[in-house]
């Protein structure tokens, strides 16, 4: 029987008995009940205080225990941690209690709190009370010694210990995965680095202010996820307060880098020592090095780790440094790649042949970009010729070092991207046919529209079979349509470096006498260039330049100058902006509008000075477009550099013109891109509700979608409210917002969203909610999300609605593009599996939402596709047979399937009399055929229609007694549809099924890192076997008909060139 | 028997003895140790463990501080009186079903009552009151004190100085002594 006290009346009277073996006994088991009697304790707190403050009394810690746990019970924390300092040892950090983690998490905020004042003052860390520090301590101890490493790493990174954290990290037993926490954390803190001031600190750690019981509300889900990734398991005395920890760490981290100036400088401590740390372990995973130092900025170890792997004897490690280039170049940090290859030491030639490699070595560091296409071509054939002079080792390492130097350059990925794109190309064009057929011949809009949906639907995939087929269809665009004609075959040849010269050749400007082409045709071809070198434009520049300076038409230097800022995307070229600014400078609509957003796209995130000299001429000119076109190029230059923006950004938000207030909205969106900055959100919620010019307002609820596109779950959330707004404009730009933060996930909440305002009473919003309904449901399909199909034939009826709107027309069918871009086998990602931001692809897509005004920026959003494939290459870069497990129906993410040709509805279906009799017979017999179905318990799988299955088994019945006797089992069989589906390198892998992937055992090829998707090194484990290759269908692999890059490129480059397609012939306008 | 639990009781006989011959000094001194002896029986409360001596344990433990209590009385200690009773107290209600009624049970409660009444702690009094069962209010020692109170707020002043006589146990006296002055006081206030 269990018998309780109902009162501390006794303990209490005890108290104020003389022997103190008695006060003693009273105050042990006042300690164990005080979570039951603290109300009354409470009362007779100044008599165990005095007892505390007895020096005679030989428990006075005891006593302070005790008080601080009634304090603790009455809601006074602070004193409640004194009195626990107080305690000492009794103040036990591994109970079990709500009291013990509260205050353990206060003492840890507190002591980050004094850490971080201490490290800003710069003053010695004497102020803070070595108690403290002392139970930080135990904490941390007793959180290594329990093996809850990533607690200990949170807490150390919190207060700003990293010889804790190190310790931490060292003593774990999986160092390499502790490591990998820490990095992510890492990346986390610097996306927050904001969020502390934006809180401000009475904020940041509501936890106080609430009752104990309900300490962890405030962690965001997807916050405690990042938090304790895996910790599921654990049963955890400290699971919860921890999770809190790591997330107060977030906010705490943020702390650290106060204004721009030291971007993240603890981060960066943080990252120095992970890297310190893991060079000493025994087998150090370079893999997460370089993205730490990629990070860090520090292309100089990159490279050395790199040469280090190259010049091993090993095999895997020349792979495990090719993984490393690849997973470098996901991160489009071009500028960053080109150093570290700049950096790589060239192998050790004979020395005659030394000063002519150094020489080019310094025109190439000096003009870093206008020799490279020399430098690629030629390069490597020339060490090719000194391969038999040289040492074995020397050789291999020239020979890996080429294959490293393309990789770094892009060349490889892009290249197999674009072999895989055009293999894999399962682009339907009955969808464009029926497009085509159904918009009318005299609608320009729409015609338009078809050609770019015809282009992203191609992206990438080189396939122009629709435009082959219909030239005469297409001779109907003219003027500017025929700019975004021409335009478009970039699009679809986007990636082929080699052959885009050669592609675009008959379009392009003919040198000096311009006779023959229009110069829309004309200009789109060199629009089309810059689309198809986007970001890796070494090659091309030059020729862009040139065609730049010897044209005077405005429609040219519109398509040049579109083209150059694409090629260089990011490069800061002095000359190549001096070329722009003169286009800009002689004050013409069309010219100036690209100029504009040339400039910006060649100094993207530089935030230079020439952001300036571009907004004094946007106040100089009479030229709205060309305004809009510097508003949005001034915003593209400050590209990530949040604060340091700010200057900026105020001058334009407070602008008279609306139009510069307009590109203040895109400025805000991309300094704080992806940061979920809560200021910014701010600002933009502002401005979405107050200004007065509709277009601002859009803009600013357009660019809530780029702020917070890297916790797309919140947008729905944020802009739910503003999807609702009577301002048509402002709903408008909630879709867009939407479409692009959640662009690719397939987010529930976002369809959610976007689905009534695809049937909004303004043409134009539906329009927009068509366009982002796409962009959030590429390469999502129908099994996943049951509306896919619904939004697909909603498309198709908007498409074929004789009395829709133009415009909700037009967005019909830029979303059909979008759903199935790329040959369907792209999605829209604006960040790198490591959470880097991809620049190109967020700069493309800010571009794209400008084609409100000008539809050729449509083409700019197939910057931000990235293709959805599994890539296996073996050391030869190439790409070998290799299978592996998809664990999930194969129908969950299969391609859509491809139309049917529309039946012939025009035969009016006459009304069949029906017997009575015979109904009932076929009721019955349809009856029994069900039942027959479900008896064999076979599910109709996807693949077969159920109607033929019913017919099927009906006509089994209708048939003699025997043939009823032998059902056949094996094709029912068949039809189950299994678990699980082989995949075959190179393969489509959607980003939802990437959590199905396996590998299998035993199979020939190990790949170097367990991505399940991207580009991945294979390990042949069995070398001596001859190797399958995939990937070789490419027409082009019998014939010899290559241009004379193809042929430079051949001699030693492992490019793989003969496996490219084949360019498709070029063909004419008949204008 | 548990060595421990005999020398308490031996303890206790000997305090017992000297409470007998009234001598006082002697029983502080054996109630202190016997106090701090108790601290070690892990079945008192406030642990209540179910040890297999725990009625005896239990049963000592009451009558220890049931002597305690009287012991204050006779001592004039109201402060050790409060002390004690508060410690006994856990014996009345929390172990009320694991050890039989002690038969000092109610003059002690009425004892406390009346204290409370001569303390002026007039809230806390009808607090007892409350907690009291309807078996108790019956009880010769409990209905005294709660007819004492209902004199007193009555303003019948000769009724208490009468019940004097009429205390229903010897311990009461020194209370009702008090009460008795603090009635004569008022009434001379009352009677100019």
């Amino acid at each position: 029987m269990a018998t309780m006290v109902s009162s501390a009346g006794a303990l209490l009277a005890m108290l104020s008995e003389n022997h103190t073996t008695l006060k003693l006994h009273a105050l042990s088991n006042l300690n164990a009940f005080a979570q039951f009697f603290w109300p009354e304790i409470s009362t007779s707190i100044p008599l165990i205080e005095s007892l505390y403050e007895d020096e005679e009394f030989p428990q006075r810690e005891l006593a302070a225990l005790v008080v601080s746990k009634v304090f603790y019970f009455l809601g006074e924390l602070n004193d409640a941690l004194a009195y626990a300092l107080g305690a000492g040892s009794h103040f036990d950090v591994t109970e079990d209690s709500d009291y013990v983690r509260t205050l353990l998490d206060k003492a840890i905020d507190e002591y980050a709190n004094l850490r971080k004042k201490a490290a800003e003052s710069n003053e010695e860390a004497a102020r803070i009370d070595p108690r403290l520090e002392a139970i930080v301590e135990r904490m941390l101890e007793k959180c290594i010694l329990d093996g809850k490493y990533q607690q200990a790493m949170g807490i150390a990174i919190e207060c700003r210990r990293l010889d804790k954290l190190e310790e931490a990290v060292m003593r774990s037993d999986n160092a390499p995965g502790s490591l990998s926490y820490c990095i992510n954390i890492s990346h986390s803190y610097v996306n927050r680095r904001e969020y502390r001031r934006e809180f401000g600190p009475d904020h940041s750690y509501p936890v106080h202010g609430s009752p104990p019981g309900t300490a962890n509300n405030f962690v965001r889900p997807e916050m405690r996820a990042k938090g304790d990734p895996g910790q599921s398991g654990l049963r955890s005395s400290l699971l919860m307060p921890v999770s809190q920890i790591s997330a107060s760490a977030f906010f705490m981290i943020s702390g650290y880098g106060e204004g721009g100036r030291c971007r993240g400088c603890a981060m960066v401590e943080v990252l120095r020592l992970l890297v310190r740390v893991y060079e000493k372990l025994p087998s150090p995973d370079y893999l997460s090095i370089c993205q730490c130092l990629m990070f860090l900025e520090e292309p100089e170890g990159v490279a050395s780790i790199l040469e280090k792997l190259l010049r091993s004897g090993k095999k895997d490690d020349a792979l495990l440094a090719f993984q490393i280039g690849f997973d470098l170049v996901e991160n489009e940090h071009q500028a960053f790649l080109l150093n570290v290859r700049d950096r790589l030491p060239k192998p050790k030639s004979p020395p005659a042949e030394l000063p002519p490699s150094r020489d080019s070595e310094a025109t190439e560091t000096g003009n870093a970009t206008a020799s490279e296409d020399v430098q690629m071509a030629d390069g490597p054939h020339a060490s090719h010729g000194n391969f038999a002079e040289m040492e074995p080792a020397e050789a291999r390492y020239a020979e890996r070092l080429t294959k490293l130097k393309g990789i770094l350059s892009g060349e490889t990925s892009i290249q197999l991207t674009l072999q895989f794109l055009y293999s894999h190309n399962r682009s339907d064009l009955l969808i464009l046919k029926n497009i085509k057929q159904s918009v009318e011949m005299r609608n320009s809009v729409c015609h338009s529209a078809t050609i770019y949906a015809n282009a992203i639907m191609h992206a990438g995939t080189t396939v122009d079979t629709f435009l082959r087929e219909n030239l005469d269809w297409l001779s109907r665009a003219t003027n500017w349509a025929k700019f975004s004609a021409t335009a478009g075959l970039g699009v679809i040849h986007k990636g082929h470096l080699q052959q885009g010269r050669s592609l675009m050749a008959p379009y392009l400007p003919q040198g000096g006498s311009g006779s023959g082409g229009s110069p829309y045709s004309e200009g789109g071809a060199l629009y089309a260039l810059g689309l198809i070198h986007a970001n890796h434009g070494e090659g091309i520049k030059q020729f862009l330049r040139d065609s730049l300076r010897s044209t005077n038409v405005e429609v040219i230097q519109h398509g040049a100058c579109l083209g150059l800022g694409l090629a260089a995307l990011g490069t800061a070229d002095e000359e190549i902006f001096e070329d722009i600014k003169n286009v800009l400078y002689t004050d013409s609509a069309v010219a100036g509008e690209a100029a504009g957003i040339s400039m910006g796209l060649l100094m993207v995130g530089t935030a230079s000075e020439k952001a300036s000299e571009m907004l004094a001429y946007a106040h100089e000119t009479q030229h709205e477009k060309i305004i809009r076109g510097l508003a949005l190029g001034i915003a593209l230059t400050v590209y990530g550099r949040e604060e340091e923006a700010d200057t900026l950004i105020e001058q334009m938000t407070r602008d008279q013109d609306p139009i510069l207030r307009y590109g203040g909205m895109y400025a805000l969106a991309l300094a704080y891109r992806g940061t979920s900055n809560n200021k910014a959100i701010r600002q933009l919620l502002h401005f979405a509700v107050s200004d007065v010019s509709d277009d601002v307002r859009r803009t600013a609820v357009l660019a809530l979608g780029f702020v917070l596109y890297s916790e797309p779950e919140q947008t729905p959330r944020i802009v739910s409210l503003l999807s609702e707004s009577y301002n048509p404009h402002v709903r408008y730009g909630a879709a867009l917002a939407v479409g692009i933060s959640c662009a690719g996930t397939g987010l529930s909440e976002a369809i959610s969203l976007l689905e009534p305002l695809t049937s909004d009473v303004v043409d134009f919003v539906r329009q927009g909610a068509l366009i982002a309904m796409a962009m959030v449901m590429i390469q999502t399909t129908e099994a996943m999300d049951s509306r896919v199909g619904a939004f697909r034939r909603q498309l198709e009826k908007i498409i074929h609605d004789k009395h829709e709107d133009t415009m909700s027309k037009m967005g019909a069918i830029l979303a059909s593009g979008i759903l199935d871009a790329g040959g369907r086998n792209v999605t829209i990602r604006l960040l790198s599996k490591s959470k880097h931001d991809k620049v190109t692809a967020v700069v493309g897509l800010a571009v794209f939402s400008q084609f409100w005004y000008w539809y050729p920026l449509i083409y700019f959003i197939s910057l931000s596709f990235s293709p959805t494939a599994f890539i296996g290459l073996n050391y030869d870069l190439k790409v070998p047979k290799f299978e592996f497990l998809s664990n999930a129906k194969p129908s969950l993410f299969e391609y859509p399937k491809p139309t049917s040709a529309p039946t012939t509805t025009s035969a009016v279906k006459l009304p069949t009399a029906v017997l009575s009799t015979s109904a009932k017979a076929k009721a019955r017999a349809k009856k029994e055929a069900e039942q027959k179905d479900k008896s064999a318990g076979a599910e109709p799988s996807a693949s077969a229609s159920g109607p033929v299955k019913g017919k099927e088994s009906s006509t089994e019945k209708s048939g003699d007694a025997m043939k009823v006797d032998n059902p056949p089992p094996s094709e029912k069989k068949v039809e189950q549809e299994p678990n699980f589906e082989t995949l075959t390198n190179p393969a489509r892998v959607v980003p939802a099924q990437e959590k199905f992937i396996k590998f299998l055992e035993g199979s020939r090829y190990m790949p170097v890192k367990l991505a399940p998707s991207g580009f991945v090194l294979l390990r042949d484990l069995r070398p001596e076997e001859p190797e399958v290759l995939s990937l070789t269908d490419g027409p082009a692999s019998a014939g010899g008909s290559t241009g004379p890059a193809q042929q430079g490129s051949a001699a030693g480059n492992a490019m793989a060139v003969e496996e490219e397609p084949q360019p498709p012939q070029p063909f004419e306008y008949t204008s | 028997m548990d060595p421990k639990l005999t020398e308490v009781a031996q303890g206790f006989e000997r305090f017992k003895a000297a409470f007998v011959r009234n001598d006082f000094d002697t029983c502080t001194r054996l109630l202190s140790q016997l106090k701090v002896l108790l601290t070690e029986f892990r079945s008192l409360p406030p642990l209540f463990e179910p040890t297999r001596s725990a009625i005896q344990e239990l049963t000592l433990a009451r009558d220890i501080y049931e002597h305690a209590v009287v012991m204050s009385v006779k001592m004039e200690d109201q402060e050790a009186f409060e002390r004690d009773f508060c410690q006994l107290k856990p014996y009345y209600t929390d172990a009320r079903d694991c050890i039989p009624q002690s038969p000092q049970e109610y003059p002690i409660l009425g004892l406390n009552l009346l204290r409370l009444l001569v303390q002026n702690r007039i809230a806390e009094f009808h607090t007892e009151l409350e907690l009291l069962s309807s078996a108790a209010l019956e009880n010769p020692c409990i209905k005294h004190a709660i007819e004492l109170e209902q004199s007193f707020m009555e303003g019948a002043y000769n009724r208490v100085l009468s019940a004097r006589q009429s205390v229903p146990h010897e311990t009461y006296v020194y209370f009702m002594d008090l009460l008795a002055k603090t009635v004569s006081v008022a009434c001379c206030v009352d009677v100019p």
